[in-house]
């Protein structure tokens, strides 16, 4: 079904001025007007999926937003507009479902309110059949035409489309709803794609890494907001992603700034992390409340509540503590000082490495952190020290995040199945890692001896629980990982990395 | 995609009215439907409001070298599109009959909707010729409507003859009562001596009704104007019935 949007170019805004001359004989149905309110996710995700959540009056609704159609489903639940939405605050049914897959662990949030009308006016031939369609959509002063084609009728498609382009209408692009949104205040998130970032493989290697980091850095201070305004634990788990991987490029690619610099920037960044360690963990253990009363036996499961309760205390003061922290003098001067030399890195004197080409750099430093991995792998065996296999874990994510910054100059197949590869060891490395972490964090809580009675019975039994499955799951993990050493992978990895000619 | 056949030899028994409700209420209940009108007469295009296009030829639906998907027009429903009928496919049996392996033409033709498409619904002429046989080939349902009268048991009985002459699978025949006006006796004994010899009669009555007829003066199938009442209900009925079974 074809379909275009018009615009007119002197606001007169009244279409049933002009029709009627239009040959066809129209009907206008029902206006509906009213406010709307636009929801998304803080990084506006649904934006950039091609959906919008609307909402009129009581009903929510799923709008794709190139086609300006609702899919067949909607929620009606009455909720304060200003509070948070999460998918479980809406009834079960279709519309959460497309919630909970689409946004997951973010949360809804109100990006504008429009004033809002729309209507349908078919167009008939001289037979009374309905041959074309027009959507009017009032956004604002804005109004947009959606001229709608049927099949089968496309020479009245045209020649609409004809007449309304004489009546001094201008044709819009399919995305003139984020134009709508940036002229309401909206600011748009766009993530600048790696292909942007790394436009050839010859380009300087500190450039690249450069530009990537001054990327992360932005995405890290786009989420200081949700971060303070505590909209959903995305947005601090984003910012830290974005913080591990500059971390990670800064720590993999050696050597491309000046000595005392590179000192310098480690430090400064690695501290910047270790400001929210602490409230990242507070947010994981709490998510993981549920799993952790299903791990216990039916009569103690309500055993663990103080200790939930304790940490939604506690994480409420670490919240404070890292909202004044974002909101600081002192580290907003340490961002802008971090961006400035990124975007000032031309005025730097150039190391040895710093104007290598990028593929070659990347492909050597592929090579030499896979080479540890497999050195690290022949080491491991049943008495191996918990410490080896957490190394061998760190390597993996470094690899894993060296394919992904520097994917566009990686031939595309042989770089998706190391990334296959390594994932599945990866994902039984994370799993094993988990549990470590869990069993350090519970018997911490036994340590500080504010548990007693049932509750402390409570924490045994789930240390208990966690420490068998973490033993388990050490024997997986030494089962899998030997596969990432093997014939078959080396030779992806000599493949992918051998140099131009060669 | 599944293809349903309104069918009879019998004209006059509610084919038309049974395929253009019957595409309708697939389309209501969202199936992505298309109707084609294989009757030269044109009745279902009519009812509505779409002409075929001058392009069109009956050539088009039988010659898989060819295309029908540029002649499908949307109707003025969702999910609903239609392929209307021209006078010229009175010729189509001809046209038949100077292809080889003629008899399954109809269906090659539509295999290229499959993805396009949940349910296909064939209004048919009333004879028994090469087309009528391409539609047993192609259909996965034939819908006979019966009027509970002798004649009209009489021209049921030609048809099982005819499938059970050409091996046919019986399985494919769904019949219903049409035009029923259960105050005649008549009516009431033949439903009844139908019902306990051919198990494939569906349990749905369609009863005659001025809401039917006035299908052709509002141009719109009957659920449009009058589905709360007994010819609305009845099709509607009718449809989920069929689409239960396949």
């Amino acid at each position: 079904m074809a379909f275009t949007y018009w615009e007119n170019k002197s606001g007169n805004n009244n279409i049933g001025n002009f029709l009627p001359e239009s040959g066809f004989e129209c009907e206008k149905r029902g206006e509906t007007p009213g406010k709307i309110t636009f929801w998304d996710s803080y990084d506006r995700a649904l934006l950039g999926k091609g959906y919008s959540i609307l909402k009129t009056g009581n009903r929510w609704q799923v709008w794709n937003i190139r086609t300006w159609e609702a899919l067949d489903f909607q929620a009606t639940k009455r909720a304060s507009e200003e509070t948070p939405k999460f998918w479980q605050t809406y009834e079960q049914g279709a519309f959460q479902d497309w919630v909970k897959k689409n946004l997951g662990l973010n949360a809804l949030v109100k990006m504008a309110s429009f004033d809002f009308a729309f209507s349908e006016i078919v167009c008939r031939n001289s037979e009374g059949k309905t041959v074309t369609r027009l959507d009017e959509i009032k956004l604002n002063e804005r109004t947009i035409l959606k001229i709608i084609g049927l099949r089968g009728y496309e020479e009245e498609y045209g020649r609409l489309t004809r007449f309304v382009s004489s009546q001094n209408y201008d044709l819009h692009e399919n995305e003139w709803f984020s134009n709508v949104l940036q002229n309401a205040g909206v600011e748009l998130y766009h993530e600048i794609p790696l292909e942007e970032l790394l436009p050839g493989g010859e380009i300087p290697i500190r450039r690249a890494v450069s530009d990537m980091v001054l990327n992360y850095l932005h995405i890290a201070r786009f989420y200081e907001e949700g971060i303070q305004k505590d909209l959903d634990t995305e947005c601090l788990h984003k910012y830290r992603v974005a913080l591990r991987k500059i971390r990670s490029l800064l720590s993999i690619i050696k050597e491309i700034y000046p000595e005392q610099d590179g000192l310098i920037l480690k430090n400064d960044f690695r501290e910047l992390q270790q400001n929210t360690n602490h409230l990242r963990d507070l947010d994981v253990h709490l998510m993981e409340e549920e799993e952790y009363r299903q791990l216990l036996p039916e009569n103690f499961r309500e055993d663990i509540h103080p200790l939930f309760a304790d940490l939604k205390k506690e994480r409420k003061s670490e919240l404070n503590r890292v909202r004044s922290l974002l909101e600081s003098d002192g580290y907003k001067k340490k961002m802008r000082q971090l961006e400035e030399y990124f975007e000032r890195i031309y005025k730097i004197p150039h190391t040895a490495d710093s104007i290598k080409p990028v593929k070659e750099v990347a492909k050597s430093y592929i090579r030499v952190l896979y080479g540890k991995m497999v050195k690290n792998i022949a080491k491991i065996n049943d008495d191996t020290p918990e410490e080896k296999i957490h190394t061998l874990r760190i390597t993996g994510k470094k690899l894993r995040y060296l394919l992904e910054f520097f994917e566009p100059v990686l031939d595309l197949e042989l770089r998706k199945k190391l990334v296959t590869a390594l994932k599945r060891i990866q994902d039984e490395l994370g799993r094993f890692n988990d549990q470590c972490s869990q069993i350090e964090y519970l018997s911490g809580k036994v340590q500080t001896g504010t548990a007693e009675g049932s509750d402390l019975v409570a924490l045994g039994i789930l240390i208990g629980v966690v420490y068998t499955r973490k033993q388990e799951q050490r024997k997986i993990v030494i089962n899998k990982i030997s596969d990432f050493s093997s014939k078959r992978v080396k030779s992806i990895v000599s493949e992918l990395t051998q140099s131009e000619g060669s | 995609m599944k293809v349903i056949a309104s069918y009879s030899i019998k004209g006059g028994v509610g084919k038309t009215a049974a395929a253009v409700n019957l595409a309708y209420q697939s389309a209501v209940d969202g199936n992505r439907t298309l109707l084609i009108d294989l009757d030269p007469q044109g009745a279902s295009g009519f009812y509505y409001k779409v002409k075929a296009k001058k392009k069109y030829k009956s050539s088009d639906l039988i010659d898989k070298k060819k295309s029908i998907k540029d002649s499908i027009r949307e109707s003025d429903y969702k999910n609903l599109d239609i392929l209307p009928s021209r006078m010229n496919f009175r010729h189509i049996d001809l046209e038949l009959g100077d292809m080889k392996n003629s008899e399954d033409s109809l269906r090659k033709s539509l295999k290229e909707l499959n993805k396009d498409y949940d349910v296909i619904v064939l209004d048919c002429p009333p004879n028994i010729t090469l087309l009528s046989e391409n539609i047993f080939n192609a259909a996965d349902t034939i819908l006979i409507p019966i009027i509970p009268s002798p004649l009209s048991e009489r021209t049921f009985e030609q048809i099982l003859d005819f499938f059970g002459k050409h091996d046919y699978h019986f399985k494919k025949i769904r019949a219903f009562f049409s035009l029923v006006e259960k105050r005649k006796t008549v009516h009431r004994d033949t439903m009844e001596r139908l019902r306990k010899s051919h198990k494939f009669i569906l349990n749905t009555v369609v009863p005659k009704s001025a809401d039917v007829e006035k299908m052709g003066v509002f141009q719109k199938p009957v659920q449009c104007f009058a589905l709360s009442r007994i010819g609305g209900m009845a099709y509607r009925d009718l449809t989920r019935e069929i689409l239960s079974k396949l």
